[in-house]
């Protein structure tokens, strides 16, 4: 979401002075903002980046990007909150990009809303779905060609008597790190899973969550439309759909290896999504009542409803006591 | 001053985690941490002031409850029905929490 980016920007600049303040060095600052971005990244409240962005990926990038890898930041795992993990996770993943710092991304996520792309019926969206699922199971070339290793830090494995952490390495395409994607598909109930699994199972899970995944993504980018803001129902008919698509990957490329049934993680943060509490957070202008009858005037919102955020300048709202 | 009611939101909640990590792994002090979040209330609270345009509308089947205490407004409401021009939303339950939207403007005149 555009604003979401601009309060981001504006935070971290506005903090500048801060910590020059306290003598800390900005390489510290600009950690606190990857961690920020993939955080929200992760929590999927807001619209995933254009799929043209998607597209546009994979022919710019080589496999140099692996010697960033080298980290001067240790994660030290204390306990086994998925927390901690996620962030030692999220380091690695970060300090690879950061070469190419997050200006690119901004960029291509400010792309102006279009009115007419906002207007778009409904039911247009939905006719692209046949086409698209004939699509499947074609993956672009460039996927296949440019995977470079990248290193995962989980702590111990669940009920195990050892304690030190365990570092995987799994191959990815290249893109996916640039594209800032690692973040929300390695996240949540999938770390999870793994670590209840021994390293070389809990390895080619991963492997084989991050090949669905993007493989179905890869998919999804040749849809063109731009998402409107506030379109949730269409939104929720194409997460259904990547969802399928997932699966329909999921069983050409696992091919005949059974895993452990840990791969369905989109049902299960579906199953989330419903229990999240719907709030928005906002300013009234004014409230009225009369009778049973409220009318309600609010202004600079924040909504999360059914695990989607929106924003608004003016909300006016009718109930009944 | 800004409201810090926004720091409830997935933006404030995610940088409140990333500076609790950072604070954790003695990277930043926390009395850094707090300089942090009171900007983020000054630039959440000035860019939707500036920079949101969209509008909607609700409808909600019940209003569960309501409360108005040291000038927040609190309802839970069922049911309720949201649409920006012809797009709509639906969710069962509700809540809202809303500070006093005049102080604060009065406030941004003043320092403008």
């Amino acid at each position: 979401m555009k604003l979401y980016q601009s309060v981001i920007e504006d935070t971290i600049n506005g903090s500048r002075e801060f910590f020059a303040e306290e003598g800390i060095d900005d390489q510290i600052l600009m950690e606190l903002r990857q961690s920020w971005e993939s955080k929200v990244m992760a929590s999927k409240a807001i619209d995933a980046p254009p799929p043209q962005e998607v597209a546009q990926l994979p022919k710019t990038v080589t496999p140099t990007v692996v010697k960033q890898t080298k980290s001067q930041y240790t994660p030290t795992i204390v306990n086994n909150s998925v927390h901690q993990l996620k962030m030692a996770q999220q380091q690695k993943i970060q300090q690879q990009q950061q070469q190419q710092p997050l200006q690119s991304q901004m960029q291509h996520q400010l792309p102006q809303q279009l009115p007419q792309q906002q207007q778009l019926p409904h039911q247009q969206q939905q006719k692209q779905q046949p086409q698209q699922q004939q699509n499947t199971i074609v993956l672009p070339a460039d996927y296949a060609n440019k995977y470079v290793p990248i290193q995962i830090t989980l702590p111990a494995q669940t009920g195990s008597q050892e304690t030190g952490s365990r570092i995987l390495s799994i191959q990815v395409p290249s893109s996916a790190i640039q594209g800032n994607m690692l973040q929300s598909i390695l996240s949540g109930q999938v770390i999870t899973n793994s670590m209840a699994m021994t390293t070389p199972l809990a390895t080619s899970f991963l492997q084989q969550h991050v090949n669905s995944v993007l493989a179905a993504q890869s998919i999804s980018s040749v849809q063109t439309v731009v998402q409107p803001e506030f379109l949730s129902d269409v939104r929720t008919t194409q997460q259904q759909q990547q969802q399928q698509l997932q699966q329909n990957n999921q069983a050409f490329i696992s091919g005949n290896e059974p895993l452990n049934s840990g791969d369905d993680v989109s049902d299960i943060d579906n199953g989330e999504l419903f229990e999240t509490e719907n709030v928005i957070v906002c300013q009234y202008d004014k409230i009225t009542r009369s009778r049973n009858k409220w009318k309600l005037y609010f202004k600079d919102g924040i909504m999360s409803l059914n695990g989607y955020d929106y924003v608004f300048q003016k909300a006016t709202g009718d109930a009944e006591w | 001053m800004s409201y810090q009611l926004y720091r409830n939101t997935t933006l404030g909640n995610t940088l409140q985690e990333s500076i609790d990590e950072m604070i954790q792994y003695g990277q930043i002090t926390p009395a850094l941490g707090m300089k942090i979040l009171l900007q983020f209330d000054k630039s959440v609270n000035n860019s939707l002031a500036t920079r949101v345009k969209t509008k909607i509308t609700f409808k909600a089947g019940k209003m569960d409850t309501y409360r108005f205490c040291d000038n927040v407004w609190t309802f839970m409401l069922s049911d309720v029905e949201f649409k920006e021009t012809q797009e709509m939303t639906k969710v069962a339950k509700l809540k809202i929490v809303a500070c006093d939207g005049k102080s604060v403007t009065d406030e941004n005149s003043k320092k403008n």
